[in-house]
Formats: C-alpha cells, sequence, structure tokens
C-alpha cells in the first residue's frame, strides 16, 4: 500500500471504527462514493475486529507484581474472599474493573483502568442508599466538589470524579500504591528520626485541608499510605462526613468495619475510628479543625511507641480513656526530640481550646526539629535522603512530567527501597577496590584502599567488618555482590573504584545490602596523593550513611610527605595480595624506605609489622616474628588507641608462642569491640595454644557467636573441635561450613576428614571426590584433598586406587612428605612393591626433615621409619638404623606434645612395628583416653597384630565400659 | 563487579550524541544504539539477579534507569529523554527480533547477551513465531505511516502509556489514541495475512 492510498483510507477507517457494526455499511457506501475498491479495502481492516479486542494491549514485556498489590482501603484485605467479585473484568462507565483491593468502612475498593485517559485508579462503590435520594445525591456531589480542592496537595490522595452508572455510584481517586502506616506499624515502632518527615506530611496535608474548612475526621493510620518513595498520601479526606452525613441504614452500619458510627442518647451520629476519636467526638458535640489535631497526635504517638495512647477493654471503657485519662508519655522512646514531646502532648488536650491550635503549629515545631543542628539524628536523615537519593528521583519525575503515574512509581520505588533496608545488625564486608584502566593484575592501590578503610571503619563498635585477608582470600572479586555476601554470611558490602586522571583521583563507591538494594554510593574526588583525605571522607560518608552511632571515627593522619601517601597504598595493596618469601623482600624495602620518610608514621610502622609477620609465617621465621613485634610497639608508641596496632602485636606474640601476652593485647580490642574477628579467634588461638582449651573453645565459640553466617568462623570451630579429636562436633560445624559456602572445595575436604576420623570411610571417600571435582570447577589445587581421598581408599582396601590418587596428588606437589608416606603404605599393600615403597618413603623422610619439623612432624617421621623398617627384604643395617630413628624421633615428639591425639597415634604404631607392643598397648589406651576414635585402630591394617593382643582388648573393653 | 567504568566515560558521550541525533545527524543514531543496548542488558543482567525468579522485568523501569545511569552527573534535559526513548523503542525492537531468532536456533551461543536479555525479560514462548511476523508488518506499516509504528515501539515495546507516547511524539493524547486504534487494526489486517494472529495473548 502507498503512503498517499493509505491517507485516503485512514479516516474513514477511523470514523467507521466508531460506529457500531450495524451502521457501517451505509456509512461506507456514502464516504466511499461509489469507489468499489475502496470500500473493499476499508472493509478488510475491519473484520478481524471482533475477536482481537485485547491485541497489543499489554505491553510483550511483563509488569513487575508488585504494582498490583496495593490500595487505597481503609483495612486490607483480612477477610478472605471465598468467591472472587463478579464485579472483576466488568466494565464501569470507562473503568475496566482489576482486582479487588480490599473491603472497607467505606464499602469495597477496587483497582481499575481508566480506559479513557489510560492510567490506574481506585474505584471505591458507594452504599446504593447514598444516592437514591435525588437531594442527597446533590448534597453528596457538592461535597465531592469540595473535595476536588485539595486535589493539587501532593500528600492528599486525588479524588478524581464522582461517577454513577445505572447500577452503582462510585468515587474514582486517585490509586496510590505502597503501605499504609498501619501495615508499616505492624512492623514495630517506627525511629523518631524516620516518624519526623512522615509526620511533617501528614501536618501538611491537614494543613491544607483546613484551610478549605475541610476536616478529615478519621485520621488513622490505616488512612495514610506511604508510597514507596516515603511520600504520605492522606486517604479518604471529609469522606467520614460525606458518608455519614445522614443516619445510615442497619445494613449499612453493618458494612462499617473499622469506621464505626455511634449513636448518642440524642441521636446524633458519632464518626470516626474509636481509637483515635477526640474527646468532643466521643461525646458526639460539633466537631472543628481540632479532632484531626488530636488524632494527629494519638497517630504520632502510636508510631512512636508502637502501642495506642488510648486502650479499653469495651467502647465505653475506651471513651473514658480518651475523655478523663492522659497517656504514658514515658513510653515515649528516649532519643523523642523534647519539642516533639510537647507537641504531642498539645494535641492530646482534652480540651479543644487548649490544645494546639493549628496543623501550621505542627509544621513550625517538626521545622525547628529537622533545622536544629543539635540533632544528630535528624541531621542524618536530611543528608542522607535530600542528597543521595531524592534528588535524583525528583528530577527525573520532574523532566518527565509524570509524576504520579505507575511504571515511574514503580521505578522510583525501587529506587526508593534503597532508603530503607538497612539492616540492624551490620556486618560489612569491604572488596578490594578496582582500578579503572588499571586490569586486575596491575592492582596499585585498590587492595590497600580498601585495607585503610577497613582499618578506618572497624573501630566502630555498632559495626562488624570482616577482616580483609578474609575476603582476599575468599577471591571473590569477580564475583557478583549477592554471591559475595551470601558466601561470606554478611549483610553489607562495600565496594569501588579508584579512577586517576592526570593529577587527580576520584574514588566512586556504593553500599549494598543482601537484599539486592543499592543503599546509597558516592564519589569522592581529590588530587593525587589525597589518598589520606579521600579515606577520611569516604569512611565518615559510609559511617553516617549506615545510620552508625559514632562518637569520633579515627582519621588517617596524613604524611608528611604528601607523596608518600601513593607508595604507602601500594605498599598496603601488596601486602594485602599473594604472598612469597620471594614477594615479601621487596615490600619490606620499600616500606623501610618510608620509614625513612615518615619516621613516626604509625601506619607505616604498623606495616612493617604486618609485613615481617608475614615474612615470619612464610619462612617460620622467628627473628621476623620478634622484628614484628618491635615494629608494632613502636607503632603502639605513636599510636596507642590503633586496632590494628594492638592486633599487630598480638599476632606476632602468638607466633612467637608469647600466648599469655598475645591474650591481653587481643583482649584490649575485645573488650572494646565484643565482634571483632580477629581479636576473638586470636584469644581462642593464644588460649588454645597455652592449653586453656574451655576458654579457647568458649571464644572459638564466641566467634560463631558475632558472626554466625561466616563460614570461616565455623571452619575455625570446627577445627578447634577436631583437634580436640571431638569429631561429631567438627563434623557439624563443618557441614555447615560445606553447606554455606557449597563453591569451596575446603568444606568437603574437612567434612571427608571428619567422616573419614569417625571410621566413615565410604562416606569420606564420596567427599573427597567432591572436593576434587569442586577443586577441578574453580583451577584451584589442594593436596589434602588426594591425601583425605587416597586415604579413604586405602582404609576401603583398595590400594591400587589409593596408590594412584596419591600418585595423582604428587603431580601437583611432589613436595608433599604425607602423600610420599601414603603412597608408601598403599605400595607396601601391594605385592611386588616393595622397592617402590621403600623409595616413598625415604622420599617422605627428606622432605619432612627438611621442613623443620615440629611434634607432630616429628611423630609422622618415626611412624614413617618404623613402616620402612617392615619392608621385607630390607638391608639388615637399614632396618636397626630405621628403628632406632623411629624410636629417637618419637620420644622427641612425646616430650614436645605428650597428650596429642596425632603424636600418641604416630608412636602406637612405631612401639608396635618395632616390636614393642606392651608400650604401643599404654599408647593405645593414653590416645584414648585423649580422645582418639576407636575406629581409627579398628580399621587400621597395620595394627592387625596389635589387636590380637590381651592388653589391647583389655584397654578396648574398659574404654568401651567406660563410655 | 560491574562496569562503572563504561558509564564515567560514556555519560557525555551519550549527552552529545542524542543531541545531535536530534539535530538531524542519522549516524549518531548508529552509534547509541549499541551503547544503550550494552546499557540496557547490564541492567537486565542486574535487575536479574535483584528479582526473585518469577517476578519480570518492567521496561519503563529499565529505560528510564538506563537513562538515567548513561546521563549519570548532566543536567537531565527534556528532550533528551524523550530521544532517548525514541532509541529504546528502537533498540527494543531490534532485542525483540534477537529474543525470537535466539530462540528459533537449536542451541545458544553461550556468551551471547541477547540471551540473558531473554531470560530477564518475559515474553510468553508461544509469542515468538509471532514477533518476527510483528516485526515484519511494522517495517510495513513504517513505509506506509512511519508515526503509526513509532507509537506501536513505544507503547507495546517500551510500554509507555497514551501520554508519555504523547510526551515523546510531541502530539496530543487523542492522536496517539487515534493512531494506535489505527495501527492496531492495520497490522490486525497484515498479520492476517500471514496467518499470525496468534500474537495477541
Amino acid at each position: 500500500m502507498s503512503p498517499e492510498r493509505w491517507q485516503q483510507i485512514e479516516p474513514i477507517l477511523d470514523e467507521a471504527l466508531a460506529l457500531p457494526a450495524s451502521e457501517r455499511g451505509l456509512f461506507l457506501e456514502r464516504a466511499c462514493n461509489g469507489d468499489a475498491s475502496l470500500r473493499a479495502e476499508i472493509e478488510s481492516f475491519l473484520i478481524e475486529k471482533s475477536h482481537t479486542s485485547d491485541f497489543l494491549e499489554q505491553p510483550i514485556f511483563a509488569l513487575p507484581s508488585e504494582i498490583k498489590q496495593v490500595g487505597v482501603t481503609t483495612q486490607p484485605n483480612t477477610h478472605s474472599i471465598v468467591t472472587p467479585s463478579p464485579l472483576i473484568g466488568q466494565q464501569l462507565s470507562s473503568y475496566k474493573i482489576i482486582s479487588l483491593l480490599g473491603k472497607g468502612g467505606m464499602g469495597e475498593v477496587y483497582l481499575a483502568r481508566d480506559t479513557r485517559l489510560d492510567r490506574e485508579v481506585a474505584i471505591k462503590l458507594l452504599p446504593p442508599m447514598l444516592t437514591r435520594d435525588p437531594e442527597r445525591e446533590e448534597r453528596f456531589k457538592r461535597e465531592a466538589k469540595l473535595q476536588a480542592k485539595l486535589n493539587n496537595h501532593q500528600n492528599i490522595a486525588i479524588v478524581h470524579a464522582l461517577e454513577q452508572s445505572e447500577d452503582a455510584s462510585f468515587l474514582v481517586l486517585e490509586y496510590v500504591p505502597g503501605e499504609t502506616l498501619g501495615d508499616r506499624l505492624q512492623h514495630g515502632a517506627l525511629p523518631a528520626a524516620e516518624a519526623l518527615p512522615l509526620f511533617r506530611q501528614i501536618a501538611a496535608a491537614l494543613a491544607a485541608a483546613h484551610a478549605q474548612g475541610i476536616i478529615h475526621r478519621d485520621l488513622k493510620p490505616a488512612n495514610i499510605k506511604i508510597t514507596p518513595n516515603e511520600q504520605i498520601k492522606v486517604l479518604d479526606f471529609g469522606l467520614a462526613k460525606l458518608l455519614h452525613h445522614e443516619a445510615p441504614t442497619a445494613e449499612a452500619v453493618d458494612s462499617l468495619l473499622t469506621t464505626r458510627t455511634y449513636w448518642t442518647t440524642d441521636r446524633q451520629v458519632i464518626i470516626g475510628t474509636v481509637p483515635y476519636m477526640s474527646p468532643e467526638q466521643t461525646y458526639g458535640k460539633e466537631l472543628d479543625h481540632r479532632t484531626d489535631l488530636w488524632a494527629f497526635g494519638c497517630v504520632w504517638y502510636e508510631a512512636l511507641t508502637g502501642q495506642r495512647p488510648f486502650t479499653g477493654a469495651d467502647t465505653f471503657d475506651l471513651f473514658n480513656a480518651i475523655r478523663t485519662q492522659a497517656p504514658n508519655w514515658q513510653a515515649l522512646p528516649a532519643d523523642t526530640p523534647q519539642p516533639i514531646r510537647k507537641l504531642l502532648q498539645q494535641c492530646l488536650q482534652k480540651e479543644p481550646a487548649q490544645r494546639l491550635s493549628s496543623a501550621n503549629d505542627a509544621l513550625r515545631v517538626i521545622a525547628e526539629v529537622e533545622n536544629s543542628p543539635g540533632s544528630l539524628l535528624i541531621a542524618k536523615l536530611k543528608r542522607w535522603k535530600n542528597q543521595v537519593v531524592y534528588a535524583a528521583i525528583v528530577s527525573l519525575a520532574m523532566t518527565l512530567g509524570l509524576v504520579y503515574r505507575q511504571p515511574i512509581q514503580a521505578y522510583v520505588a525501587t529506587m526508593m527501597a534503597w532508603l530503607t533496608p538497612i539492616p540492624k545488625d551490620k556486618t560489612l564486608v569491604i572488596l578490594p577496590f578496582k582500578e579503572l584502566g588499571n586490569p586486575a593484575k596491575e592492582d596499585k592501590v585498590g587492595r590497600g584502599l580498601a585495607k585503610a578503610l577497613h582499618d578506618l571503619l572497624m573501630s566502630i563498635a555498632d559495626l562488624r567488618v570482616l577482616p580483609l585477608a578474609e575476603s582476599v582470600q575468599a577471591n571473590l572479586t569477580n564475583a557478583s555482590a549477592d554471591h559475595v555476601m551470601k558466601t561470606l554470611g554478611v549483610n553489607l558490602l562495600l565496594q569501588g573504584e579508584v579512577q586517576r586522571e592526570g593529577d587527580a583521583i576520584t574514588i566512586h563507591y556504593r553500599v549494598q545490602n543482601n537484599q539486592g538494594t543499592a543503599l546509597f554510593s558516592g564519589s569522592a574526588k581529590g588530587k593525587s596523593d589525597d589518598y589520606a583525605k579521600l579515606q577520611n571522607e569516604i569512611a565518615a560518608t559510609v559511617a553516617n550513611a549506615l545510620k552508625l552511632n559514632v562518637v569520633s571515627l579515627p582519621s588517617t593522619t596524613s604524611f608528611q610527605d604528601q607523596s608518600s601517601e601513593t607508595k604507602y597504598l601500594e605498599a598496603l595493596t601488596a601486602l594485602q595480595g599473594d604472598l612469597t618469601r620471594e614477594t615479601i623482600a621487596p615490600i619490606i624495602k620499600s616500606l623501610h624506605e618510608l620509614q625513612t620518610k615518615e619516621p613516626t608514621s604509625a601506619r607505616v610502622l604498623a606495616a612493617l609489622s604486618q609485613a615481617y609477620f608475614h615474612q615470619a609465617n612464610l619462612a617460620n621465621d622467628f627473628d621476623a616474628a620478634r622484628t614484628a613485634l618491635q615494629f608494632a610497639e613502636q607503632a603502639l608508641q605513636q599510636d596507642a588507641q590503633s586496632i590494628e596496632v594492638q592486633l599487630a602485636s598480638g599476632q606476632a606474640l602468638y607466633f612467637l608462642g608469647e600466648c599469655q601476652p598475645a591474650i591481653a593485647r587481643f583482649r584490649s580490642v575485645q573488650e572494646k569491640q565484643p565482634g571483632n574477628l580477629e581479636a576473638i579467634l586470636g584469644l581462642a588461638r593464644a588460649h588454645q595454644d597455652c592449653g586453656q582449651l574451655p576458654e579457647a573453645e568458649s571464644f572459638y565459640k564466641s566467634a560463631v557467636t558475632h558472626w554466625p553466617n561466616y563460614w570461616g568462623s565455623h571452619n575455625e570451630l570446627g577445627a578447634f573441635y577436631f583437634d580436640q579429636a571431638r569429631y561429631e562436633e567438627a563434623l557439624r560445624e563443618w557441614e555447615w561450613v560445606m553447606l554455606q559456602n557449597p563453591d569451596g572445595a575446603g568444606g568437603y575436604i574437612n567434612v571427608g576428614n571428619a567422616l573419614f576420623k569417625l571410621g566413615q570411610y565410604a562416606q569420606s571417600e564420596t567427599y573427597f571426590h567432591q572436593a576434587l571435582n569442586k577443586l577441578a570447577t574453580n583451577q584451584e589445587t589442594n593436596e589434602n584433598a588426594y591425601i583425605g581421598w587416597g586415604t579413604a581408599q586405602f582404609y576401603l582396601e583398595k590400594y591400587q586406587d589409593a596408590a594412584a590418587t596419591f600418585e595423582a596428588g604428587l603431580t601437583l606437589n611432589d613436595k608433599s612428605p604425607w602423600l610420599w608416606a601414603n603412597k608408601g603404605d598403599a605400595l607396601y599393600r601391594i605385592p611386588g612393591q616393595e622397592s617402590k615403597a621403600f623409595e616413598a618413603y625415604k622420599n617422605a623422610i627428606t622432605l619432612t626433615k627438611r621442613n623443620q619439623p615440629d611434634a607432630l612432624g616429628l611423630a609422622r617421621m618415626a611412624e614413617i621409619y618404623a613402616k620402612r623398617s617392615r619392608i621385607k627384604g630390607m638391608d639388615e643395617q637399614v632396618k636397626t638404623e630405621d628403628q632406632q630413628n623411629a624410636l629417637n624421633f618419637i620420644r622427641q615428639a612425646r616430650k614436645e606434645a605428650p597428650t596429642d591425639v596425632e603424636v600418641l597415634l604416630s608412636s602406637i604404631f612405631v612401639y608396635h612395628l618395632t616390636g614393642d607392643n606392651p608400650r604401643a598397648i599404654d599408647s593405645v589406651a593414653l590416645a584414648l583416653k585423649n580422645g582418639l576414635h576407636l575406629s581409627e585402630l579398628q580399621n587400621e591394617p597395620e595394627l592387625w597384630a596389635l589387636r590380637q593382643e590381651d592388653g589391647y582388648v583389655a584397654i578396648i573393653n574398659q574404654h568401651q565400659k567406660s563410655r | 563487579m560491574t562496569s562503572a567504568h563504561g558509564n564515567i566515560v560514556k555519560s557525555h558521550e551519550v549527552t552529545q550524541l542524542l543531541n545531535a541525533w536530534s539535530h538531524g545527524d542519522q549516524t549518531a543514531l548508529n552509534q547509541l544504539m549499541p551503547i544503550v543496548y550494552d546499557e540496557l542488558r547490564r541492567l537486565a543482567h542486574q535487575y536479574m539477579r535483584r528479582e526473585s525468579p518469577g517476578h519480570s522485568l518492567q521496561t519503563t523501569a529499565l529505560v528510564n534507569e538506563a537513562y538515567l545511569r548513561l546521563a549519570q552527573g548532566k543536567a537531565v534535559d527534556w528532550t533528551d529523554r524523550t530521544h532517548f526513548f525514541a532509541v529504546c523503542a528502537r533498540v527494543m525492537r531490534r532485542i525483540l527480533i534477537d529474543i525470537a531468532n535466539a530462540r528459533g536456533r537449536v542451541k545458544r551461543t553461550p556468551g551471547e547477551h541477547r540471551v540473558e536479555f531473554e531470560e530477564a525479560l518475559t515474553i510468553a514462548e508461544e509469542r515468538d513465531g509471532s514477533l518476527i511476523a510483528l516485526n515484519d508488518a511494522l517495517e510495513t506499516l513504517e513505509a506506509v505511516d512511519p508515526r503509526k509504528a513509532q507509537v506501536v515501539e513505544l507503547r507495546y515495546l517500551v510500554g509507555l502509556s497514551v501520554e508519555e507516547t504523547a510526551t515523546v511524539l510531541k502530539v496530543k493524547p487523542d492522536t496517539v489514541m487515534r493512531d494506535w486504534r489505527l495501527a492496531k487494526v492495520w497490522l490486525l489486517r497484515e498479520l492476517s495475512k500471514t496467518e499470525s494472529l496468534a500474537v495477541s495473548h
């Protein structure tokens, strides 16, 4: 079809479409003026019309369901309506009824679509008796017109129209999405700062209505709607009077569910909802605007305390309370600003003459409170709402010119939802900051910045910050925020980017919660080397925005030389990365260079302490630990309050085996911050080291109490139980870890280990197998999974498989003495593999010796010597030497750790294999006493002969009896 | 972490391009489309994570948020906004075709962004076959009466109301209603030729 032809068709088609089908023929004949082809063509457009009325009517991409939830109703639809209303789907005048929003005192309210103006509206059906009488109808219309005067106020729901069709009269009202104040109060009282802006808007609505001479008469939480952007819309203004102007019929009275109508003796009608009625209302007296101010006071009181100011067992009791009793003013929360207390008292004066005289007075008091500089609470709230999000939304809505339309509402809702959900109990993870324009591997300052913010924020008592090392190690940089929070069991996440352009730095940052909502974002701008200033700014904004009570946030002291900032952050970043003995040296070197420039900087000294501590850990280097301690002590002299430094000092002390001084350090942190994970775990480990097991256990448990959803705390507690041979308890904790962090292989490995210790080899084997699958998925390696899997196979007597598994593990790490030793064990059981077993044992011994073995290492080495010595066909001299070595090493190990279960287990092997069964049996008794699980002995092929000994049997019987 | 990087660089670029396009520079549209497409894709992806399963995405909200992000830091210009809606309508149409094509394929190519869109935007599967037909019909309509085609894009694909569509097209709401009415009968007739009336749900 050509555009010209269409231009010819279009106007005629348009007119034809507007006509009933029966009249079209005649019309077309005339309009087409004998042009048969034109008529035929137009008719071709008219054919399909009848059964395709909803063609394209729904936008192709579906609407989110939350839009459809809410309504203007005075009461949520609590009595479930069993049969769907017959009205749904019907057309009332130009309104298509979509759904029932609720039933209330004013009758039924429906969500409908205004097909003319293409918008959603609320339709309130009126009781038929109201409009039957023409005179009454006239008055009703007048009132509705009066109502329309209020249509321009942003806090009053609009009355679009009063409409009448043959069978119903109804009000067409603005459809307001969101919850009512009543809904919100079901979750408890509101904080004073949250209530204040809501009541400012309610007061504004009242002031505007009162100025027009309109009284609400029935203000109550259910009549106050809060839109998703925290805008108040007062509903049903003046409707109470409108609907109850004349004595209602009995049938209408029955339908009035929340708004009760009462008759006084002189047949005056009382309108209102009893708990919010003013004293004059309960007497059925003439009302003026001050009745609304009473209700306003009642509702605010209820919002702050969660309870109504006046209560009674029945209506008369309640009337009596309203008329004679004073509300319990003690119930107002302590942080209620004094002027607000006074305002509420003025609102709830029994005598109207003594009451607050106007809503404008209330507005003035509220404005004073909001603007008072002393009110920290309010200041925070204002800054938060106005600057961050509200401005953006308002400007958007205004530019669109579409402020009250649905899709925008929904959009605003999404954004405004960000305002509210700040969790009460706050646990925060900080992710390394990304560097724009810098690929991750060239990360220069991002981790350091995160660490600096971590150190600043962790001094806030109400906030628990996950130690940065935990999030860095978890390697979740590329995971979604939700995933990170879920995995780490925290409810807040701070992340951001650093952008450098020439001389300027901009740090973009944002915080989101674990409900998927972004709470706020910001940018801090400065010149290069302004990092200290920017850090302080970001930390302060975060603390502020999270509504944290911060007495004084420590701030980073700037360096003497500005250029040190970047160098410092680079070193700090390097320190948070993957460290090896090779990479730590240059970091230490650059920190020393920095220290010569900034000799008194606590930050540099603390970083040096941490760097040396890492070195100590990596190289098992006690001198480095002592240096770390010295730097920590120096840093403390500069800044005695620094939590970070106290923790560093505690760690160094712990490393050096100074468990009591370490405990003192950790305790001083933990006393100030009971939820500091590093301090708690430091205390737990140090106590464990000192042999104070009950204390250690209580601190491990405390870590779980404070970080209940973080797998790391459960993991530590599990490891403690495992060390104490409490395998069932270890299993419980580790199963939790596995479920919480299903992508990590660690949980599976540990569960496998615990099951193994409990003698459940087949199950254990499957978990190790899964661990290996996870490792492959994550492109990680962990030889422990091979050790576990192979060992389980070994105990299941699958020696060939076990040897192959250990062999696979060795391809990953041929320096693991445990893998070599276990491979030896497996090969020893395979006929013809004796010489290979010998070689494996030999490698295991060489590798163990290399690593300055501790008690456990010595015991294992002894065990390997003993095992090697029994290989058939060996040189006799080697055999004797092996046995000697086994006995020597086990003696040393026993001396260092006399009650360690693993050491005792090794000594059973050593004594048994060197032919000293009495001592082996002594060791059995001791090991069982210290928690060794019986299955480890009963299923060990190596100990078969020992189990036949009478002494052994006696010990086992005794042990089983004692349990 | 997502690429806030991209936004920052692009914000003024987008405003400039919108401006250029509104002054008749057609190449600006070609440059805008991929930027808008990427942004919508990214947002859709985010929404996917945010929403519980079963929730679907509202195009208007998506488009609004995309605009806010792309114009970040710039004064939100009213005319830019209407142009932006128009670009989005084009993009949504492109996406629609991609979705339909992607579903038609036996196996999806991993990593293709249209698949993410497909997951984010809920469209009944049974509509797919006719999406292509609808697009073809729209193209025919465009040749005959471009504004009516645009009304359909804005109303049906972007989900705008009559008033919003009127604002974007700088016409009266009555005109939009009339266009809408006529466009529908036009499309119905066109589709009946290809027996694809299943477009209606």
